[in-house]
């Protein structure tokens, strides 16, 4: 059994009159370690596919298990246990709370884990130990986004998920964060779910598992993964 | 279309715009119209009924042609002519005692037109004449003559004065008759007027000097032809405000032109008057004079009479007293008598006694002495054998003596004998001792005998030997029977002398016995013969003791007769002494009928001559009127008072300023706070809407027409809430206001006017403030460049906050509080507004309740328990009396249900500082205590602060807070009394003391002797029931004391405590007021603030949910702040809050009143509970909001 499953997941937005069929019969599975990374174009799903994983959000058919625990059927408080406890979040705009410092912003969901690391070890493993005590605007983007990688990965989360993690960032610093996010799925095993439109990273992912209109048009698998530093786009 | 979008899209906000514009237009608004409301409802009732604008008093009264002189004076439009008189008034013969100054009623009667007031209360229209129109409250209009209508004010509270009751009136010292023709009328109705709008009734010259009521009459139950006052209403009244100085400067403009032509108009009629009054007192004096000498004579026959009663009490009285005398004299002297009898009797007894205790030891002496005499006649007659025996012994003495001298004969002989033959034994012995030593010689011769020597022959020799033995033979034979008869000599010799011997001893013997008796004879003859002379002494003592014994015998039976006269004087005495008092008794007794008769005689004369001296009185106080009237004719003329000059309405006025101020004060806050409120709404509003501005901007709007939505969207908010604040500040705030006043004013109930300069200026202030705020935040957002508009505005970044600056601290706090403390510090003007809108809340609300403890304290501090004022009933006399003498005081002090009671002297004066630049007036009571002693039973005097208790001493008087504060008197200070009658007393200040209800000068009666001259006139009974007692007792006490003779009325304080507690429940309505608009203006600001905090947030709360933060934990990361705010909010609040009801108690106090200054613990407890508990709902409905809210959407929003 898969580490993530996706079993023909299906959800519907009502926009008004019209129904929308954000995700039909999708299913898939990642295994544990993995990076995979989910790409298409804008309104292909991705993004309802990482909220339900994230557990923001509900599918209306289907099963979604998680480290052998469905969490389709969770209730309103386990949904926000399991947003706590099992998976990390990066966000595009970071998402760091702007009136708190950076080891703040990183002790802030420290503080709410049940056995979470060190908040400094953290800084130090995205190398920022030094601007513990800047707030956010006094950082660029991309340290922004590092810490925000320290702040999801402090929980020790069974999951990684990263929305469109670079998209904010230029080439340079994109390659960075990429770099920090595949270190950390080889140093510790941690799965890696990248969301992105930007076909150029696919080839660091495991698994690379393409949408279109709500649908799986492609999964791949990737025997060889490329190291980071050789991605151009 | 836009705009409504914009308003459904925001409805929330929206809405909090409207209710904080609504909350500060309606406190302004409300505020500011109270005022001019109340103004307008007095004015209009002024109009309505036509109250007089001026009134002209004329001490000759008024004729009909005066009365037209007036009307013509140019600016008046109308006149009223009435009569009045000022009495005062029984019910069933009682005096009504006004409750407010405890002081006999006294009633203002006037007359009225019935048929023109009720026609009046018909078609609600009057004529121009018909001024100080009066309304019914309750009853009909009178039909006949002796019905009247009565004040509404009082009619309720006292039961004697109900509609059907009959009153009397009566005039005080003068006889009512000159002035009415009947004075017996039947209540019918109650009614008010307008010219009493509170419930003063203003002064008068009778009574203690303040009118208690009003009552309106017929005009045909006055006597006099001449009117007594003239009412007179002034051309265009309705066009001034009667509280302005315009309509006072105005109407005494017409008040001089009728004074000026005073003197013309009544010059002819003076003289006229002048001569009746004249002629009127001479009828008077003439007839007082013969009343007098009338009633003098009769009083004197009257008085003879009793003197005859009196001589003949007193000669009884006399005659008695010498009665008395003479027997109290007889039996002082025979009880003398009595007395030395009795006390020689025990002397004699006690000498007696001593005497016979003398003899009993004389006895015990004697009989000793015989025992002695008894032993010395042994002795003597032992002596008497002793000497015989003596005798006899001597007399044998010679016989042995001659014995003796034979024995010692015979003895001589027989040594005679013994010595002739020791002598020639001797002779022989010596022959024999020479034979014996020549035959030793020859035996030697012979033994040596020899031939050749010898010359004789040995036969010779032998021869001579042998012849010499023979001899010596011879001679020792010879010796020896010699020696055998001296043996037997010797023996014949010592017989003898044996025999001698015994004669010899037994001689001797003899002899010493003789002598050794003989001495003890003599020696016990010496003691005999000493012994003689005390036996003989002895034998006189007994002798004399016989004799003593006699006499002793002779001196008990003395005694004895002694004793019987005593006992038989003693029966005497008592004989004369109950004989004499039976005689005196019923003198006495004779004496006592004599008295009595003379009592009821006295009585009757003493009534008879009350009742003349009265008449007297009466005439003579008649006639003293009449003369003063002469005088006062004199320098007569027309006195005009004016509207202001009416009882309570200078001091409505003033309420009315109060109330402006407080208009002035209040809504500022408020406004400050909308105003606020709207900026940082519009701001936020603004703000969100950014992108869209910067897309209209790149689009190429101009400016005006991108901005026009916000300001219209300000400008709807504003005017709804306008609309809503005037709809309700401008009916609830004059409603509530006015229901506080209504305490101390009888007005009808106010009517609302919209004041459109005051909505709009709210309006536009309110307009004006949004949608200035709203440009600043446009111009603010407009002067950045399109494309950066269209990008998220970057959210505020962090700062470093200054307790971090507190390393250590900083470092010490949890991470929450640290979270906590910086959202806290993000936006400061957030902080400032949030606490100061809590602070509002916290401090109206306290200083709400805190109106209501100082309303309340009012009634418990004067009258609770451990209040001031402990009497529940004052009694008022008929008649003056003295300490210690009033039945009334003594059998109240006796009664069960009543704890002490006192006499009082109490009446009204004014008061005023002896400080040169205040110049306030005000009405106090002098209390003056039967003494000092009695009245802390009474009254306590205490401080307020420090609870400091004070006793009432000779050396100054007491007074109370309000007073002293009012006239600024402190300790040691003057205070100036003026009396009715104008005079002015000064005293001295000895203590201020807490108070509440009216004022108070509490002088000890030496102290009132030392200042007024003269003694104090005791003429009320103060008296306190025991606690358990309830308002029953009081009404029945009050009842049983009003069956005493001397009692003329009883006020009980219940009736007091009655009437304040239902103007303080009235108040309610002001404190609930108070409440809801704290509610809502914390509500408003905590909500609208914490949603703007929201709203800027949006993104980081989501990004908490994301993470994992529960509901609870993020309502508590975004709340938490708000909740130190909240508390710090409080703290500011209730400071405020003390210094709000300051203000407020200060501006609202009424001049009788002093309101309690302490807010109680509880309030402040209510105000902090309260504002917890608006705040906690604000809390809630974020709590609810944060849960709904799309996590998703929010943090996909690309800002």
């Amino acid at each position: 059994m898969a580490f993530v499953e996706f079993h023909n997941v299906n959800k519907k937005y009502k926009l008004g009159e019209l129904d929308l069929d954000a995700l039909s019969d999708v299913s898939f599975d990642i295994e544990k370690g993995e990076i995979c990374t989910i790409v298409g174009p804008s309104g292909a799903g991705k993004t309802t596919v990482l909220n339900i994983l994230g557990g923001m959000d509900t599918c209306d058919t289907g099963n979604v298990i998680v480290d052998d625990r469905e969490i389709t059927s969770l209730g309103k408080r386990n949904m926000t246990l399991y947003r706590r406890r099992d998976v990390g979040f990066v966000f595009q705009f970071y998402n760091l709370v702007q009136n708190l410092t950076a080891y703040e912003n990183i002790e802030l969901v420290a503080k709410i884990s049940q056995n979470p690391l060190d908040s400094y070890k953290m800084l130090e493993l995205v190398g920022l130990q030094d601007r513990a005590g800047n707030f956010p605007a006094q950082l660029s983007g991309g340290e922004q986004q590092r810490i925000s990688i320290a702040r999801a990965l402090v929980k020790r989360p069974k999951v990684l998920l990263c929305d469109e993690p670079t998209g904010a960032l230029d080439y340079e610093t994109g390659i960075q964060i990429l770099k920090l996010l595949q270190d950390a799925s080889r140093a510790i095993g941690m799965t890696v779910i990248i969301i992105t439109h930007n076909q150029a990273i696919t080839p660091m992912a495991n698994r690379v598992i393409t949408m279109r209109s709500g649908k799986i048009h492609r999964i791949e698998i990737n025997e060889t993964p490329v190291p980071v530093e050789r991605i151009e786009w | 279309m836009d705009l409504i979008r914009s308003i459904r899209k925001s409805i929330m906000r929206f809405i909090s715009i409207v209710a904080i514009v609504a909350l500060g237009i309606s406190f302004f608004v409300g505020i500011k119209s109270a005022s001019p409301d109340m103004r307008n409802t007095a004015n209009e009732y002024f109009v309505s009924d036509n109250v007089l604008d001026l009134s002209v008093i004329s001490t000759i009264g008024f004729t009909d042609d005066e009365v037209d002189k007036i009307a013509q004076v140019e600016g008046v439009r109308a006149v009223d002519p009435i009569k009045l008189a000022d009495t005062l008034v029984f019910v069933d013969g009682k005096g009504i005692v006004n409750v407010e100054n405890g002081a006999a009623m006294a009633c203002r009667v006037m007359s009225m037109d019935f048929s023109r007031a009720y026609a009046f209360s018909q078609s609600g229209e009057g004529d121009d004449s018909y001024i100080n129109r009066i309304t019914l409250v309750e009853g009909r209009y009178p039909k006949n003559k002796n019905e009247c209508l009565i004040d509404n004010a009082v009619a309720g509270s006292y039961s004697e004065l109900e509609i059907g009751n009959t009153i009397t009136l009566a005039g005080d010292g003068v006889t009512l008759s000159d002035t009415l023709n009947t004075d017996t009328f039947t209540i019918v109705g109650t009614v008010s007027t307008p010219m009493y709008i509170s419930f003063e009734r203003g002064s008068t010259n009778i009574g203690s000097g303040t009118l208690g009521m009003y009552l309106y009459i017929g005009e045909d139950c006055f006597v006099s032809d001449y009117y007594g006052q003239v009412y007179a209403t002034v051309d265009n009244k309705e066009q001034y405000d009667a509280f302005s100085q315009e309509y006072n400067d105005y109407v005494s403009k017409i008040g001089k032109r009728i004074e000026a032509i005073a003197d013309e108009s009544i010059s002819d009629r003076l003289a006229q008057v002048k001569e009746e009054y004249k002629q009127k007192i001479a009828e008077g004096e003439e007839t007082y004079k013969k009343m007098e000498a009338e009633t003098n004579a009769q009083l004197e026959d009257a008085l003879a009479k009793i003197n005859v009663i009196e001589e003949y009490i007193e000669s009884g009285d006399s005659k008695i007293a010498s009665a008395q005398t003479q027997l109290s004299n007889k039996i002082a002297s025979a009880e003398g008598e009595l007395k030395a009898s009795k006390e020689k009797y025990e002397s004699s007894l006690a000498d007696y006694e001593a005497n016979k205790a003398l003899a009993n030891d004389a006895d015990n002496e004697i009989d000793g002495y015989k025992k002695a005499k008894e032993i010395y006649n042994n002795y003597l007659e032992r002596q008497k054998t002793d000497r015989a025996e003596i005798d006899a012994l001597a007399a044998a003495l010679p016989a042995l003596k001659s014995e003796a001298d034979k024995a010692k004969a015979e003895l001589d002989s027989a040594e005679k004998v013994c010595s002739n033959l020791q002598n020639q034994i001797n002779q022989k012995e010596k022959d024999l001792a020479e034979n014996k030593k020549i035959l030793e010689v020859f035996k030697e011769e012979e033994a040596n005998w020899s031939p050749e020597t010898s010359f004789e022959p040995i036969e010779t020799i032998q021869g001579y030997v042998a012849e010499f033995t023979k001899k010596c033979n011879d001679l020792q034979a010879e010796i020896n029977s010699l020696k055998a008869q001296l043996t037997q000599a010797e023996t014949t010799k010592s017989n003898a002398k044996a025999k001698y011997d015994a004669k010899a001893a037994e001689y001797t013997a003899q002899q010493a016995t003789i002598k050794s008796r003989e001495e003890t004879y003599q020696s016990n003859q010496d003691v005999l013969n000493s012994y003689a002379d005390d036996i003989e002494k002895l034998e006189q003592g007994e002798k004399d003791l016989d004799i003593f014994k006699n006499a002793l015998n002779d001196a008990a039976k003395e005694l004895e007769a002694a004793k019987i006269k005593i006992t038989e004087s003693q029966l005497k005495l008592y004989y004369e002494e109950s004989k004499g008092n039976k005689e005196i008794t019923a003198g006495q007794a004779d004496l006592k009928a004599a008295k009595v008769r003379l009592e009821s005689a006295e009585e009757a004369y003493s009534d008879a001559e009350h009742e003349v001296r009265v008449g007297l009185k009466k005439a003579q106080g008649d006639i003293d009127k009449a003369k003063t009237a002469l005088e006062e004719l004199n320098n007569s003329t027309w006195t005009v008072s004016y509207q202001s000059d009416l009882p309570g309405h200078e001091s409505y006025g003033q309420s009315l300023e109060n109330v402006t101020a407080m208009a002035n004060v209040f809504p500022v806050f408020f406004f400050l706070i909308a105003a606020m409120m709207c900026l940082a709404t519009m701001t936020r509003m603004v703000e969100e809407e950014r992108m869209q501005l910067g897309t209209l901007k790149a689009l190429g709007y101009n400016e005006n027409s991108i901005l026009s939505k916000y300001y219209w969207y300000a400008a709807v908010a504003c005017v709804a809430g306008s609309v809503v604040g005037v709809v309700i500040g401008a009916v609830v705030f004059p409603k509530a206001i006015n229901s506080a006043y209504a305490m101390m004013y009888c007005l009808p109930d106010v009517k609302i006017y919209f004041h459109w300069q005051y909505i709009l200026i709210g309006t536009l202030f309110s307009l004006v403030s949004t949608l200035s705020a709203t440009l600043i935040a446009c111009r603010r957002a407009l002067k950045t460049q399109a494309a950066e508009l269209m990008r998220p505005k970057s959210p505020k970044p962090g700062k470093r906050v200054f307790l971090e600056r507190f390393t250590g601290l900083w470092n010490s706090m949890s991470f929450g509080s640290i979270v906590t403390v910086r959202n806290m510090f993000r936006s400061k003007r957030r902080m400032v507004m949030t606490i100061l809108g809590v602070a509002g809340c916290t401090m109206l609300i306290l200083a709400a309740f805190g109106i209501n403890n100082s309303v309340d304290t009012i009634i418990s501090a004067q009258y609770g328990e451990d209040g001031i004022s402990h009497y529940n009933l004052m009694a008022v006399l008929d008649d003056e009396q003295l300490p210690g003498q009033s039945e009334t005081v003594k059998d109240l002090e006796k009664d069960i249900r009543v704890n002490n009671a006192m006499l009082l002297d109490t009446r009204t004066m004014t008061a005023s500082s002896s400080k040169e630049d205040n110049d306030t007036e005000m009405s106090i009571h002098l209390y003056v205590p039967e003494s000092n002693e009695k009245l802390k039973e009474c009254i306590t005097l205490r401080s307020r602060k420090g609870n400091e208790t004070y006793d009432l001493t000779d050396d100054g008087a007491v007074i109370t807070e309000k007073l002293a504060e009012d006239t600024e008197t402190k300790v040691g200070d003057m205070l100036v009394l003026t009396a009715v009658d104008g005079k002015e007393y000064q005293v001295k200040v000895a203590a201020i003391v807490e108070n509440y209800v009216y004022h108070y000068v509490y002088i000890s009666p030496s102290y009132y002797q030392n200042v007024f001259g003269e003694n104090p006139e005791f003429m009320y009974v103060l008296a306190t029931l025991k606690d358990y007692t309830n308002a029953n007792d009081e009404q029945n006490m009050a009842d049983d004391l009003l069956a005493y003779n001397e009692v003329a009325g009883v006020v009980s304080t219940d009736v007091m405590i009655d009437s304040f507690n239902a103007i303080v429940d009235r108040l309610d309505v002001v404190v609930v007021i108070f409440i809801i608009a704290a509610g809502l203006l914390a509500f408003v600001i905590l909500y609208n603030l914490t949603n703007i905090s929201v709203q800027e947030r949006l993104r980081e709360i989501a990004t908490i949910k994301v993470v994992g933060f529960t509901d609870a934990e993020v309502t508590a990361y975004v709340y938490r702040e708000n909740i130190f705010l909240t508390i710090a909010g409080i703290l500011v609040g209730l400071l405020g809050g003390v210094g709000l009801h300051r203000i407020v108690i200060d501006i609202a106090e009424v001049n009788v009143v002093m309101f309690g200054r302490d807010i109680y613990w509880w309030s402040f407890l209510l105000a902090v509970l309260l504002t917890a508990v608006f705040a906690a709902l604000v809390s809630l409905l974020v709590h609810k909001r944060l849960q709904r809210f799309d996590v998703i959407a929010a943090l996909k929003s690309v800002e």
